[in-house]
């Protein structure tokens, strides 16, 4: 039959083509896999095991927020040290954001730039060899060797060992703060065997409560098992399978399909209707992070307090929260969320008075002359710029309700939403009279980290060129105050100052939603965690 | 022969430089600047600030100082030299060269699937359609083509998660390595050239059973059935082979789309995934292994005339 020989070499055409081709690439990459070789099974086996491990009805499938990209703790210590918890830092925090001991028992300043640090006695790492000063050196040299964000963070100049249990970490210059940037999941400790021959990082083998099991990098799934022998006690979640699904709608879809059992950040405005389904629930947390508005002090009108108070009293904080984001999240109340210790609780909710707004303006000399519902000043109507990334789900429309509430005070508000990269672009540029910004307010567990940043003369954020030496000398000395108490009150004051000059102009605080099984039982949320961290603590029945 | 061969394949060779050329100018013109989008990928977090020391350190090592040229040069002599397609902004610990052997063959399988279901229905359905013409079957057969190919296959992906995923509960929404998972997508994918294949190969079919030698066949007294399977439809299926080999570039081309929908691991996620990231690397290489894929398929394609029919020569 000459149709069937026809098909037949069709198809072998097709086949040879595609195997050919898949042949190709992949001796030429399998040289090149090198780092991940060791650990990385492929495709249907891992898949299988985990199918069938998922059948005793207790490995816990976690929908992650991001792509799986790595798992090495210099640079994805969110992940591996908050989500998979498998390794861990040296200091823990409170959900005060206060410090408690970790991996480390206690930490004390000997000389301005030399902290001693006590590490606990009788902690294994996963390959059963104890956790002792060694390690730790290995660990945060290498961290700072690899990613100079942590050695900035940290200002690190070297690490010494000084008995089996203690270390001493000498800074470049005084920094008060190194603890709280021990805390920093990039910060945890592994064991020298993670690496390989080469020395390339293969696998972590870390302290905590779950061992690493497996990584199939067809699908990017990470597996982790629970650690029987964890120095914390025992573990009650069995083990995770962990997946990206970098799409909200994904997410909400996956929880509620049953293909995971736990997941975070499902859209806000499904939380309600997940969280009526049956076996589902959604909790809602606050996180440190806020959306605010930066401003730019390049622009005339903006230099004006007045201006700024007008703009900030435009703004009904209560009904953004409400009907933009859906109640997931909270009104200002200042630059920092009121868990914090050191958040300043005499601060009420920033004001609504769109009346006083006008009339703010109005005394800065903005009047509407020609009766076309804008303000001019000088013959020059008032123009702002508001400038928004799209990337997080909140900002398009919480942008766009600000500049109707800008327009409503006479105020030309032009609202554009664009790419984050693009909007980044535009800040540098200058080229903007207001951003929004979903910004992190505590990578370490500490205030000065933000006001140092956002408000000093060149702070690398803060992108609109504010400048004040007053608060410089006042920051400078409540930065380098090692009185916790005195710390706390000192950056009190602060808050309150940059509130008053509204410098930036905060908006509302971020919220986080878990949505879960409800078999998922006793789960505690650390809001000092970076997106969320994962409790080994809670149990999951399936 | 050799010449044609030779000529074909320089050809090749330069749609291919052109394509890379193009894509990486492209993609460095949008905005974000490279040593940022690295920083935050694989440093700090993704929307924290990076500080001047950590922009310095990670220019010095992905050699984001040097002019473009260079950079695309660099670049293209590690493919070539050593099959080494650079460094991801994003995968810190995984070249790309690793990224795209992982993603080929979902992609491959996902598309020879499609393309298996597309010459099973295609050609038995067309030929059917063209001997009962006008009958019933030929009706209903022509009616769904139409649909099918006025439905767009994101459309489609949607609809058939909707039936079957969601409402009957009867395949998973998203996943790779079992069979199950492969059903979706590769239906979702094969639906619109499998209409467009029905209808070329009725017409085609049409137009054969009307030419002279298919009349003096009938005439010589051969059976209806000898007719057709050895007379008309080897003639019939020539423009459709060709049709194939386009559409199985537009089947590599339609994963894009598809393997988003489904999170199939293959080609066109890691370019997506690659685009929102603003990972150059992995964008640029990704759009250079379809281009390769689709020009050795359609010179594949150009080679197999002669199989089917030994009167076209290349000259």
């Amino acid at each position: 039959m000459r149709t069937r020989t026809l098909s037949v070499c069709l198809l072998v055409f097709l086949l040879v083509a595609g195997i050919f081709i898949a042949g190709c690439t992949n001796t030429s990459a399998q040289a090149g896999t090198g780092v991940n070789a060791p650990v990385v099974t492929q495709g249907a086996s891992s898949q299988g095991s985990a199918a069938a491990v998922a059948g005793t009805g207790k490995m816990l499938k976690f929908g992650e927020l991001w792509l799986i990209t790595g798992f090495d703790p210099m640079n994805q210590g969110v992940f591996i040290t908050e989500k998979a918890i498998v390794t861990e830092s040296l200091i823990s925090a409170d959900e005060n954001f206060r410090l408690i001991p970790n991996l480390a028992t206690s930490w004390k300043q000997t000389s301005p730039t030399t902290w001693e640090v006590k590490l606990r006695d009788g902690v294994k790492f996963h390959n059963g060899k104890p956790m002792t000063a060694e390690e730790v050196k290995f660990s945060l040299d290498r961290s700072v060797k690899l990613n100079s964000a942590n050695g900035v963070l940290m200002d690190y100049k070297s690490c010494r060992v000084i008995d089996p249990l203690t270390v001493e970490i000498t800074t470049n210059k005084p920094n008060p703060i190194l603890p709280e940037a021990l805390h920093y999941p990039n910060m945890a400790i592994i064991h020298p065997d993670s690496l390989d021959a080469n020395g390339n990082f293969s696998k972590p083998i870390g302290t905590g409560a779950m061992v690493f099991d497996s990584f199939d990098a067809q699908t990017r799934t990470f597996t982790v098992k629970k650690n029987p022998n964890y120095w914390g006690g025992p573990v009650s979640l069995e083990g995770m399978i962990i997946s990206g699904i970098p799409d909200s709608n994904s997410r909400a879809m996956a929880i509620e399909k049953g293909e995971v059992d736990f997941t975070v950040d499902v859209p806000m405005n499904e939380v309600k209707r997940i969280d009526a389904l049956p076996n589902v629930n959604v909790e809602t947390y606050l996180t440190p992070r806020v959306y605010r508005m930066v401003v730019n002090f390049n622009r005339t009108p903006l230099q004006d307090k007045r201006v700024r108070q007008a703009i900030s009293l435009a703004i009904n904080r209560t009904d953004i929260v409400n009907d933009v984001l859906y109640g997931v999240g909270g009104p200002a109340r200042g630059i920092y969320i009121p868990k914090m210790a050191w958040f300043n609780q005499n601060l009420q909710q920033l004001p609504y008075d769109p009346v006083k707004a006008k009339a703010l303006l109005a005394e800065a000399g903005y009047k509407d002359t020609n009766g076309d519902g804008i303000v001019e000043k000088d013959g020059k109507p008032l123009t702002i710029d508001l400038v928004s990334a799209q990337e997080r789900p909140g900002l398009p429309p919480m942008a766009e309700a600000i500049g109707d509430s800008l327009r409503k005070i006479g105020i030309d508000a032009k609202v554009e939403i664009m790419a984050s990269a693009a909007s980044t672009d535009r800040q540098k540029a200058g080229s903007y009279d207001l951003v929004m910004s979903p910004s992190n307010i505590a990578m370490v567990p500490d205030p000065s980290y933000i006001m140092e940043q956002w408000y000093m003369t060149g702070g690398y954020q803060n992108y609109g060129k504010y400048s004040n030496k007053t608060l410089d000398a006042l920051i400078q000395d409540a930065k380098e105050t090692t009185d916790k108490t005195e710390r706390y009150r000192k950056f009190n004051e602060l808050e309150v100052y940059v509130l008053d000059d509204l410098i930036t102009i905060p908006i509302a605080d971020y919220g986080c939603t878990i949505a879960k099984k409800d078999s998922v039982k006793g789960y505690k949320f650390d809001p000092t965690a970076h997106d969320l961290r994962m409790d080994a603590g809670m149990t999951f029945t399936g | 022969m050799h010449y044609y061969l030779a000529k074909r394949l320089g050809f090749l060779v330069l749609t291919i430089l052109a394509a890379s050329v193009l894509a990486f100018v492209l993609l460095h013109a949008v905005p974000g600047g490279s040593a940022e989008t690295i920083a935050r990928h694989t440093l700090v977090g993704l929307e924290d600030s990076v500080s001047d020391e950590v922009l310095t350190q990670v220019s010095q090592q992905y050699n984001l100082a040097d002019p473009l040229w260079k950079q695309y040069i660099t670049w293209l002599s590690g493919i070539v030299m050593r099959g080494d397609f650079g460094a991801s902004f994003v995968y810190l610990d995984t070249p790309v060269a690793s990224l795209l052997s992982l993603a080929i063959i979902p992609t491959l399988v996902l598309a020879c699937t499609s393309m298996l279901i597309v010459i099973a229905l295609g050609i038995p359905l067309g030929i059917y359609s063209a001997i009962h013409e006008n009958s019933p079957g030929d009706l209903v057969i022509r009616c769904a083509t139409v649909v099918s190919i006025a439905f767009p296959s994101f459309w489609v992906a949607l609809m058939l998660i909707l039936v079957f995923s969601l409402t009957l509960d009867w395949l998973p929404v998203t996943g790779y390595g079992t069979p199950a998972n492969l059903v979706l997508p590769a239906t979702a994918l094969a639906l619109h050239p499998t209409a467009v294949v029905i209808r070329i190969v009725r017409t085609s079919m049409l137009d054969t059973l009307g030419q002279q030698y298919i009349t003096f066949a009938i005439a010589k007294g051969l059976s209806f059935k000898n007719i057709v399977w050895n007379h008309a439809v080897r003639n019939a299926l020539i423009p459709v082979v060709t049709l194939l080999g386009v559409y199985f570039g537009h089947l590599l081309a339609g994963t894009v789309i598809i393997e988003n929908i489904f999170a199939w691991p293959g080609i066109g996620k890691l370019l997506v995934d690659g685009v929102f990231s603003h990972d150059i690397p992995v964008v640029t290489s990704c759009i250079v292994v379809i281009v390769t894929l689709f020009l050795l398929v359609n010179l594949g394609v150009d080679l197999l005339y002669h199989v089917i029919d030994p009167r076209i020569r290349y000259e």
